[in-house]
């Protein structure tokens, strides 16, 4: 561990004084309650409640048809293989006049993307359970000579005749197998949240979420390596507990946060199918868990001053049994100084944040806020510090090497104002308005071990808001940051030294400028039309190898429509180019080459939705698409140009629902995707094309699927008149608070 | 920095004393509002559903909002119900003469003229204790959104609440994030698997982006726990703050990679040897194709770049 600062516990303690201070200076000057209205004749016979106790709710069963094979297109929703999947799933619930109720709404069931929720509760209680699946289908195209033997162990095949390269690998081509790269993620979850009186409320969150699959992940020996297919099956459970507090004027949190994760696979050994060491191994990610108490406290000190402080200390450990250095036989010159790490990282985040209107300090002042946010985040690493051996890759032994446990402290201080110009330029008249805003942040980061120890960075910016009608609204902001690195020096105990030319992009000096602006039109009623534009621009102005400068510029265009009660059209349009330029040294000396790269990124939608396009008929329409484009040059001294990396997405989808009068309806959908890609990485590249590589061949995506769904949907109870009960609080439809 | 921070609090306070002294004295803008009183309507709901009877205002009975056993629900007994939100609708539902334009309802109509921070008032009376307490000071607030802006309260469904609609909502003013969804490599927002609430807590945070973990990087740990470590051998950048390499919104490149390995590895590395060789077009198939351009590049051999946990493990290959 290193030391750092040792002034923090100090700074908190003032931190604490001056927030009791401020907020001990105020007094009260809160809203005043809702005038006291006589409602006996508010019957309210007109209201059509659904708390009858009936149950309501509605199914849907239907049919998708998947017209080819393509991993892409069924990523995160399962529809990744041509074929027939079922369209099942439905809503129900109940609510009964003495507060009681339950729903419960089940998705996709069938399909790799099934969701299922069911809550209930009473006046004061809430519960509900949720479970969620999700499947990543990255590669299809991909082969593999390796058999999953037993977990975590790949194996060649027998007879396999091992080679210097993979062009001399003669068992090769006869062994390869088609395998999947995909995970699937799977999540149990369930919540509670009780009233318990007084403003306190409690709430308790567990969630339970398990992946399992195949990863892809490359492995050497020396400058050989291996594409792997990568076992997974892991487990992650979360928790949180706490209680809530909320008054007039104070509101309060004070909580438990765990995550406790758990590999079922710690390590991953394969045959070498090169001529070299027997075996392999590499670690996979070690069993961890990260502990966390929390507190926030948010006092409203009057009507326009706010005071907030936020406290959260956790702990995060590991200590998995380490593996051997190497599982071939080789002359090791010392034993494992651990068994296992015993990892300990110590985190602190505190922040206060005042915020204050200055209406009181002069009539000229009214709408100026101001606000200070203090905030210091601290990562001490505590993992002891040993020296290890170093078997390079399974071959060889070499000097040992000891590790370097990172720490890492940010302070931050961002102070900021806004104000209603209204208030000084009286000739603006009240339809208008003209806001000005600006502010500073100063940030300091501390790292241990690392090529730079101290760096501050300054930000400053301002912001225009200008609504010179209600149809117009202009925002401009602007604004520029410096970043200044005490001292950039190397670090010993990195073996192989960086060019000293170097720095690295995180902690190098940097002179960066910014801007961003958006017009929003609103030139009917229910019309809107939205431009932006941002820029930035960074160099790195003590650099001369490493990131040199980089370039950001965007646009867009946006319009919403609702054309009649019925009608709503939309389009939206984007452009995006990031440009980069850094330099290496191959000669490790002075620079000796460049590179410029520029990618950018086009894409666009448009479409309508028609709601009565015939008696009880609905349809929406929409076309998209998404091109990239990524040009790298290299200057070696002579000029080459990597070939493009291009991406090319277009599709769109029409959906019709018909509903007569009656429970049942109908929705047929028919969805179009086109996928192209040119990757220089992949196209062309099978397990045998690069000598040193005995890849697993993914391919570059390129699919053309259409999709078409049919189904039927059943309503009961209230529901079938019309719209759908509020939803569960699943953990796949009810988005986070 | 220690000074600057002390600085900084000592500054605001002078300003605040003076502020907060002044509130003390001054009559709370509520106050003088409530001292001319609107009129609320005569009948309350039954009065306003006389003409406002569409479908989409009723489904608010289908809504929580809509209970009449919950007590603390705007049709809770004795309690406002739709003026509960709306303000006092008494001017709004009264007669006019022809031609006389009828008055707006107060808050959250389509031409409520009413201030942002008076309508929130009407949520806030009840749903102070949601905001999870950064609403004040926040982005939100301080750009003048209402709660309205993004809140629904009268569909069964509020669409910013459900997971496979949010991102549209928070897509009508933050457009770079929408065109940044249809990157290449994005997180699954399109397909409805993931919201923007996910990440980002739009009521306001004390972390930049108003993220919802004490760091980015915390964010990112809770579903991609198995890069938290500690490890034995860390891979500084990663666990410091993961946007160094990758693009949360989305990339052009795969695994949403700030750059194409191995320039992105360049840019920290530059060791003597094959760390730094430019990867050109020579290294491609048909000619001397290279483990340091295809496939994964660096991480062909330097797989573990989130760190490694092997005794072997220094150069994060094992």
């Amino acid at each position: 561990m290193q030391q750092l600062v040792t002034t923090r516990p100090r700074m908190q303690v003032s931190l604490l004084t001056l927030a009791a201070l401020a907020a001990l200076t105020g007094r009260t000057a809160l809203a005043a309650d809702p005038p006291s209205v006589d409602t006996s004749e508010w019957a309210c016979n007109e209201c059509p409640f659904a708390d009858d106790g009936k149950t309501n709710g509605s199914v849907e069963v239907g049919a998708i048809n998947v017209s080819d094979d393509a991993a892409r297109f069924g990523r995160y929703t399962g529809l990744d293989e041509k074929g027939v999947y079922p369209v099942l799933g439905g809503t129900a619930g109940q609510s009964r006049a003495d507060g009681r109720y339950w729903r419960a709404e089940a998705q996709d069931i069938g399909i790799d993307s099934a969701a299922l929720s069911l809550q209930g509760g009473k006046p004061g209680l809430d519960v509900a359970i949720g479970y969620r699946q999700q499947r990543n289908h990255l590669f299809d195209t991909t082969r593999s000579p390796f058999a999953v033997s037993s977990p975590g162990v790949l194996t060649l095949p027998s007879g396999w005749v091992r080679a210097i390269n993979t062009t001399q690998m003669s068992s090769l081509s006869g062994a390869l197998k088609p395998v999947d790269i995909e995970t699937e993620r799977r999540a149990l979850s369930a919540r509670l949240r009780a009233v318990l009186g007084d403003g306190w409320t409690s709430y308790a969150d567990y969630k339970h979420e398990s992946r399992d699959g195949t990863w892809r992940q490359a492995a050497g020996f020396g400058f050989s390596a291996i594409e792997l297919l990568k076992p997974i099956d892991d487990i992650n459970q979360t928790l949180a507990l706490g209680f809530r507090y909320t008054g007039p004027r104070l509101t309060a949190q004070f909580g438990y946060d765990g995550s406790f994760y758990s590999n079922r696979r710690i390590a991953l050994s394969w045959d070498n199918p090169y001529v070299g060491p027997a075996r392999g191994q590499f670690a996979q990610a070690p069993d961890n868990s990260a502990n966390q108490v929390s507190g926030t406290l948010n006092y409203r000190v009057a009507d326009n001053t706010a005071l907030s402080l936020v406290a959260a200390f956790g702990e995060l450990r590991q200590d998995d049994a380490f593996l051997p250095y190497t599982i071939n036989s080789l002359p090791l010159t010392s034993a494992l100084p651990r068994r296992s790490l015993d990892g300990k990282v110590s985190t602190t985040h505190v922040a206060l944040t005042i915020t204050t209107g200055l209406d009181a300090l002069a009539s000229w002042l009214r709408g100026a806020h101001m606000k200070l946010d203090v905030r210091f985040d601290d990562r001490d690493n505590n993992t002891p510090v040993a020296a290890y051996a170093y078997v390079v890759t399974d071959q060889f032994t070499s000097a040992p090497a000891s590790n370097d446990p990172y720490s890492f402290k940010n302070q931050r201080v961002l102070a900021s104002g806004d104000y209603d110009l209204r208030q000084l330029l009286r000739f603006i008249p009240d339809s208008q308005r003209l806001h000005i805003s600006g502010g500073w942040r100063h940030d300091e980061t501390t790292r241990t071990l690392q090529e730079a120890r101290d760096v501050t960075e300054d930000t400053g910016w301002g912001r225009v808001r200008w609504q010179p009608a209600h149809w117009l609204d202009v925002n401009v902001k602007w604004g520029g940051a410096n970043r200044n690195v005490d001292q950039y020096q190397a670090v010993p105990q990195i073996v192989a030294p960086q060019n000293p030319l170097l720095r690295k992009y995180n902690m190098a000096d940097r002179e960066r400028e910014f801007a961003e602006g958006t017009v929003t039109l609103l030139p009917v009623a229910k019309w809107s039309v939205t431009a932006t534009g941002r820029y930035a621009n960074a160099s790195y102005i003590n650099s001369k190898l490493g990131l040199l400068a980089s370039r950001e510029e965007g646009a867009t265009l946006g319009s919403n429509w609702a054309a009649t009660d019925t009608l709503t059209l939309f389009f939206d349009y984007g452009w995006q180019r990031m440009d980069a330029h850094q330099a290496g040294s191959a000669a490790y000396s002075i620079r000796d080459w460049s590179a410029n790269s520029i990618d950018r990124f086009r894409s666009g939608s448009a479409g309508l939705r028609f709601i009565g396009l015939a008696k009880g008929v609905d349809l929406d329409v929409h076309g998209f698409f998404a091109n990239s484009d990524g040009d790298t040059t290299l200057t070696t001294p002579s000029v080459d140009r990597l070939p493009t990396l291009r991406t090319r997405s277009n599709g769109g989808e029409v959906a019709l629902s018909w509903r007569r009068s009656g429970p049942w309806s109908l929705r047929a959908a028919l969805r179009y995707e086109h996928f192209d890609a040119d990757d220089y990485a992949l196209d062309g590249v099978l397990p045998a094309t690069v000598p040193t590589l005995l890849s697993l061949g993914a391919q570059a995506y390129d699919f053309d699927v259409v999709s078409a769904i049919l189904s039927v949907r059943y309503r009961f109870g209230a529901d079938a008149a019309g719209g759908d009960a509020e939803p569960a609080k699943s953990d796949k439809d009810d988005a986070r608070e | 920095m220690i000074r600057h921070m002390k600085l900084a609090v000592v500054s605001l306070l002078v300003l605040l004393g003076p502020a907060l002294a002044a509130a003390q004295e001054s009559p709370a803008p509520a106050n003088s509002a409530a001292a001319a009183a609107p009129q609320y309507s005569r009948k309350g709901a039954d009065t306003c559903i006389a003409c406002h009877d569409d479908a989409s205002i009723l489904s608010i009975f289908k809504t929580r909002h809509g209970s009449r056993t919950n007590e603390h629900a705007p049709f809770g007994h004795g309690n406002l119900q739709c003026e509960a939100c709306h303000g006092p609708g008494g001017a709004h539902a009264a007669r006019v003469r022809s031609g006389q334009e009828r008055p707006t309802i107060p808050f959250f109509g389509s031409k409520s003229a009413a201030p942002a921070a008076v309508q929130n008032s009407a949520c806030l009376n009840c749903h102070r204790g949601d905001m999870k307490h950064g609403w004040a000071g926040s982005t939100h607030k301080r750009q003048g959104l209402t709660c309205a802006s993004c809140h629904d309260s009268h569909p069964a469904r509020d669409p910013v609440r459900v997971k496979a609609t949010q991102a549209e909502v928070c897509y009508g003013c933050h457009r770079q994030q929408q065109a940044d969804a249809r990157l290449p490599f994005a997180h699954p927002l399109a397909q409805g698997q993931m919201s923007c609430s996910d990440c980002h807590n739009a009521h306001g945070t004390n972390t930049d982006a108003n993220l919802l973990g004490a760091t980015l990087n915390d964010t990112c740990f809770s579903c991609h726990a198995e890069k938290r470590g500690p490890f034995l051998w860390e891979h500084a950048p990663a666990a410091e703050d993961c946007s160094l390499c990758h693009r949360a919104h989305g990339s052009t490149q795969p695994a949403m990679l700030t750059q194409r390995a191995p320039l992105l590895c360049q840019q920290c590395h530059s060791q003597a040897g094959h760390p730094s060789l430019p990867a050109t077009s020579n290294s491609l198939p048909g000619r001397s194709p290279s483990t340091y351009l295809l496939g994964s590049s660096c991480m062909n051999c330097h797989s573990q770049v989130h760190g490694s946990n092997h005794p072997s493990g220094s150069k994060l290959a094992r």
